[in-house]
């Protein structure tokens, strides 16, 4: 492949920008989050540190994912999905039981989650089965790839990692519907979804069915299933306009706010930050995700329209699930924030997808078909 | 999410595309709003509700008391100390199971179940259930673990020395409040400060205190009071009354000892004891410190002031004379008697046999007015100002109001009324040679500020001529001190046996026998005072308190290493050799003292035996172990260091015999 210098030129400087911005931004947050009060004094948690190396094998692995065409992706999409749908099925059996999930596969020495690895997989795969339909997609199609990622959504489902499978099926969904349903079949899932919907109910576990009525009703349960939410909400609510300032956050440094440096991290954001650095956080979220928006809509080829709109729903889910749960206003569930999170299998996976999405859209001018 | 319209199926593909993604940054757009408008309800619109949710959940602004002040003696031994105790409440509200916990806590704590349970029910917050758990039962408690029980920290006042000083320390009540004596009087400097503390409380309850606050801390505990009292003198003091007293079959009874240069109370004692420690129960009564609060009439203590307030005035000489009628002599319509008839008397034999005819005449002399002005000199009709709450004046009539038979009487010291501390203060200025000096109680710079500036009332050699007259109460004949003699030491003395008035005015058979003692007669060091209260069947002081004053005496100047003793163990082989200039450690300034006094007393003084040991405290190891050497004693050492800081047996304690070598000396560096 012969070096072209607008590769250089149109690389997207805006999303790696915001990208290194909200990891500075989530690894500062998580050294005040790893915070704990001990006597006079915070001791504190490697939390931060680790969050930064694992920034940066991302950023080699983000460096990766551009130095290659794009298109190459989809030959390997079906190869890695096979891969990790087995190590999906192992896991199950070896899978190393960390607080009552086999998440962990350990290899050699270290041990890592295929769920992680399978979301990648996922992304390139729908991308590439929705980029080859021209049409928008029929009651086959929608099977045939409904096919595909259920199993693996169901596979991490069991492990339990709801969040995750969730997450996969909502990118899978995002896609789907970014693709685009013939009349029929919208019109029958637009009328069979709120029905069906409700019967998921019977399939949830009960802590699982005290999450979402906790949400309706945090003091149902304060000390159980509604603590995190009433938790959470005291610290960011308590940060109030202005926050009480970096490394100040009470809430967080004594222990109330429950998995303050993963999934609540960004309480503590807003605790220490105020409704102002929530704003700005936002913000950078929406500007952040409108990169991915645009690179969607600017790309060469469908497939790498459908990679960037993947990523888009991936991030944009995760980010709206993660604040709405720490907002209280959604149930909640595993899923981390973004960058924010601590969490150095998602850090990795969410610097190589926003790694393929520049890839995209550095390359968006080259060979341009239409 | 359904967002694609129907409308749009039937565009192109192009427009369908950008509807599409129209539709997706509207969601976007509207998940955004929805984020936002959520973080600005939370934040600004519930923000200060649940700041104040998350300040009650991690700040618990716990009102704190900082511990009260130490009581010290001039040693620094400790008097009086606050310990941290617990103390127990019960927040009802929080109470599962009432029965259950009323009969745990019924049995824990040795109360009333039905009382428990009352209180168990009560509507209020929190109710005390006990001011005092002990250790072990808060222990107990709190492994069972039980819903809405709590502790508190409180504080608890404890005396190490029992009943040491008892009166003069007083006691605190409930809630760390000082009711009686110094415990009172010194109240707001002892009290620790109550400081909203403000405490980060964690998750799992552990507290932490905020750095600033943290740092508070050592401010808001109460100030340390050292007073000039001597623990080891006081003891002394304390244990000699109680035998005057209990010998005597006396009500009461009170022990003074000052330091004259310094006019510092050595020792304030008052029989009989309380035991501050129980804290409850102590009643006002046997709280009281008599020596401070209590009036009597000081009778003929009272003759040594009436002469040197007449030779100061110079209405008499010390060879004047006086006819003491025999012991029997009219006076407006009444009769002043003598324990034994007397002819005529100079003054200093009116003061040794202490006629009260011829302290009449002496006063009759002076005249009302100028007696009245010294007795106002000497500070009667007025507190001392010693920091004792409730200090008594004393009687101190206007002059107007006396009669003849009032200045006869006051000569002789009935019709006045003082309380044993104006007593003390009076022959302070006496033995101080004539100038006044208060009283002293405490020991720091920053002590209360002296009620009066020093002034003289009598001439040194007025002074010194009534030193000698009170000698010769000791050590000449007919001297109604006798009882009181050191041999080896010349004291100065005067008794008193003051008839007390009864309730209905008149002078019953009651008496107050007493006796003020100067040590040593000239120059004095130390005031001795002991006052025997309704003793029987003697009465008189030189023989109810006489003995009192000389064993404190004794045993003080044993245990201050003043003792004429050390003439003994100068004129022992080994001490001689320590005193030899081959000696490498030369004499430290304790050393010199005891030199000094050896030297002086080896001549004048008698030698004597006195059995009992003196303070070594601050001497130098050497010179202990060649001086216990000459007893025959090897001591036992503790510690490392060239100078004695404490000592077994305790100064003043009879010298073991020679088997018994128990003597213990521990050691500590020269500071």
């Amino acid at each position: 492949m012969p070096f072209d210098r607008r590769l250089i030129l149109c690389v997207n400087w805006p999303l790696l920008g915001l990208t290194a911005l909200l990891f500075g931004v989530g690894v500062l947050n998580l050294y005040s989050a790893s915070g704990f009060r001990m006597g006079d004094e915070l001791s504190l948690q490697p939390f931060y540190n680790k969050q930064l190396i694992w920034g940066l094998a991302g950023l080699f692995c983000l460096l990766a994912m551009v130095v290659f065409d794009y298109k190459y992706l989809a030959t390997i999409a079906w190869p890695l999905m096979i891969v990790m749908t087995v190590m999906l099925v192992l896991v199950l059996i070896f899978g190393k039981t960390v607080s009552g999930a086999r998440r962990w596969l350990p290899i050699g020495g270290y041990s890592f989650q295929p769920s992680e690895i399978a979301k990648i997989a996922m992304l390139l795969l729908a991308a590439k089965i929705l980029s080859k339909r021209s049409e928008r997609l029929g009651w086959l199609d929608l099977a045939g790839i409904l096919v595909v990622s259920l199993p693996v959504a169901g596979l991490i489902i069991v492990e339990p990692d709801l969040g995750t499978g969730l997450n996969v099926l909502l990118l899978v969904a995002g896609l789907i519907l970014y693709r685009g349903l013939t009349g029929p079949v919208f019109k029958t899932l637009a009328v069979a979804g709120p029905i069906l919907i409700p019967c998921g109910w019977f399939f949830l576990k009960p802590y699982q069915k005290g999450r979402i009525l906790t949400l309706f009703d945090p003091q149902r349960d304060p000390l159980g299933a509604g603590y995190h939410i009433i938790q959470s909400q005291i610290a960011i609510g308590s940060g109030q306009m202005w926050g009480k300032g970096f490394l100040e956050g009470t809430q967080s440094q004594l222990r109330y706010l429950p998995e303050k440096h993963t999934d609540f991290a960004v309480a503590v954001f807003a605790e220490e930050w105020g409704f102002i650095g929530g704003i700005v956080l936002l913000t950078l979220f929406c500007l952040f995700l409108l990169q991915f928006y645009s690179t969607a809509k600017n790309a060469k080829d469908r497939f790498g329209s459908y990679l960037a709109a993947g990523v888009f729903f991936y991030f944009f889910w995760q980010i709206l699930i993660n604040m709405g749960m720490v907002l209280g206003i959604m149930p909640v569930v595993g899923i981390p924030l973004p960058f924010i999170s601590y969490g150095g299998s998602a850090t990795f996976v969410n610097f190589t997808l926003v790694g393929i999405v520049v890839n995209v859209s550095m390359r968006r001018y080259l060979f341009k078909k239409n | 999410m359904r967002k694609p319209s129907k409308e749009s199926q039937q565009k192109s593909v192009r427009d369908w595309s950008r509807v599409k993604l129209t539709c997706v940054g509207i969601f976007l757009g509207l998940a955004w709003v929805a984020l936002w408008s959520r973080a600005g309800y939370l934040q600004i619109v519930a923000g200060p509700q649940l700041a104040i949710q998350a300040e009650r959940q991690h700040v618990a602004s716990e009102i704190d008391k900082g511990s009260r002040g130490e009581i010290y003696d001039r040693t620094g031994r400790l008097l009086a100390k606050s310990v941290e105790i617990e103390g127990l409440f019960v927040r009802p509200k929080e109470i599962v199971d009432v029965d259950k916990t009323a009969a745990y806590l019924a049995k824990v704590l040795h109360m009333k179940e039905q009382r428990v349970k009352q209180k168990l029910q009560s509507s209020s917050n929190m109710v005390y259930l006990s001011w005092r758990v002990g250790d072990r039962t808060a222990a107990k408690i709190r492994e069972a673990a039980l819903p809405g029980v709590h502790f508190t920290k409180e504080f608890g006042r404890f005396y190490p020395n029992g009943h040491l000083a008892s009166q003069l320390m007083g006691f605190v009540g409930v809630g760390d409040v000082g009711l009686e004596g110094l415990e009172k009087s010194f109240d707001v400097r002892l009290t620790g400060r109550q400081a909203k503390f403000v405490v980060q409380r964690d998750a799992s309850g552990r507290r932490y205190f905020f750095d600033s606050q943290g740092r508070e801390l050592a401010d808001i505990n109460g100030h340390d009071v050292r007073l000039t009292i001597d623990a080891q003198i006081q003891f002394f003091a304390e244990e000699e009354l109680e035998k005057a007293v209990t010998t005597n079959n006396a009500k009461a009874g009170t022990c003074l000892v000052v330091h004259v240069p310094t006019g510092e109370i050595l020792a304030m004692a008052n029989y009989p004891f309380f035991n501050p420690n129980v804290g409850r129960g102590i009643s006002p009564r046997v709280a009281r410190n008599h020596a401070a609060l209590d009036v009597f009439e000081p009778g003929s203590t009272m003759k040594p002031l009436l002469v040197a307030a007449a030779l100061q005035e110079r209405t008499v000489r010390p060879d004047s004379t006086f006819n003491c009628e025999n012991g029997k002599f009219g006076l407006a319509g009444k009769v002043i008697k003598d324990t034994h008839s007397y002819g005529v008397l100079p003054v200093n034999q009116i003061v040794r046999v202490s006629s009260n005819i011829g302290a009449a005449k002496i006063g009759m002399q002076l005249g009302s007015a100028r007696l009245h002005g010294y007795f106002e000199k000497l500070g009667f009709g007025r507190p001392t100002g010693l920091p004792i709450s409730g200090e008594g004046k004393g009687l101190l009539r206007p002059v107007k109001a006396w009669s003849v038979l009032d200045l006869a009487t006051a000569s002789f010291g009935q019709g006045v009324a003082m309380t044993p501390v104006q007593m003390a203060q009076a022959f302070l200025i006496l033995a101080n040679d004539g100038v006044y000096k208060p009283l002293k109680l405490v020991a720091d710079p920053d002590g209360p500020a002296p009620p009066r500036q020093p002034f003289r009332v009598f001439d040194a050699d007025v002074a010194r001529t009534v030193q000698r007259i009170m000698r010769e109460v000791v050590h000449e004949e007919h001297g109604t001190g006798r009882v009181a003699q050191i041999p080896g030491l010349e004291t100065g003395g005067k008794t008193g046996t003051a008839q007390k008035a009864g309730a209905g005015g008149g002078y019953g058979n009651k008496y107050l026998g007493s006796y003020v003692s100067f040590v040593p007669a000239i120059g004095p060091e130390y005031i001795v005072m002991v006052m025997v209260d309704e003793p029987e069947p003697s009465h008189y002081g030189g023989v109810v308190a006489a003995p009192a004053v000389r064993d404190v005496t004794l045993r003080m100047l044993s245990y201050l290493g003043r003792m004429p003793e050390t003439v003994q163990l100068a004129k022992s082989p080994a001490a001689s050799a320590a005193e030899m200039p081959a000696a490498s450690v030369g004499p430290t300034k304790a050393d010199k003292d005891i030199l000094a006094i050896a030297a002086s007393k080896s001549v004048t003084t008698r030698a004597i035996e006195v059995h009992s040991v003196p303070d070594f405290s601050g001497m130098p190891l050497r010179r202990v172990v060649e001086i216990l050497a000459g007893k025959g004693i090897v001591p036992r050492l503790e510690g490392q260091g060239l100078v004695v800081s404490k000592q077994s047996p305790a100064p003043g304690a009879p010298w073991p015999g020679e088997k018994q070598s128990e003597f213990v000396l521990w050691l500590a560096r020269p500071s």
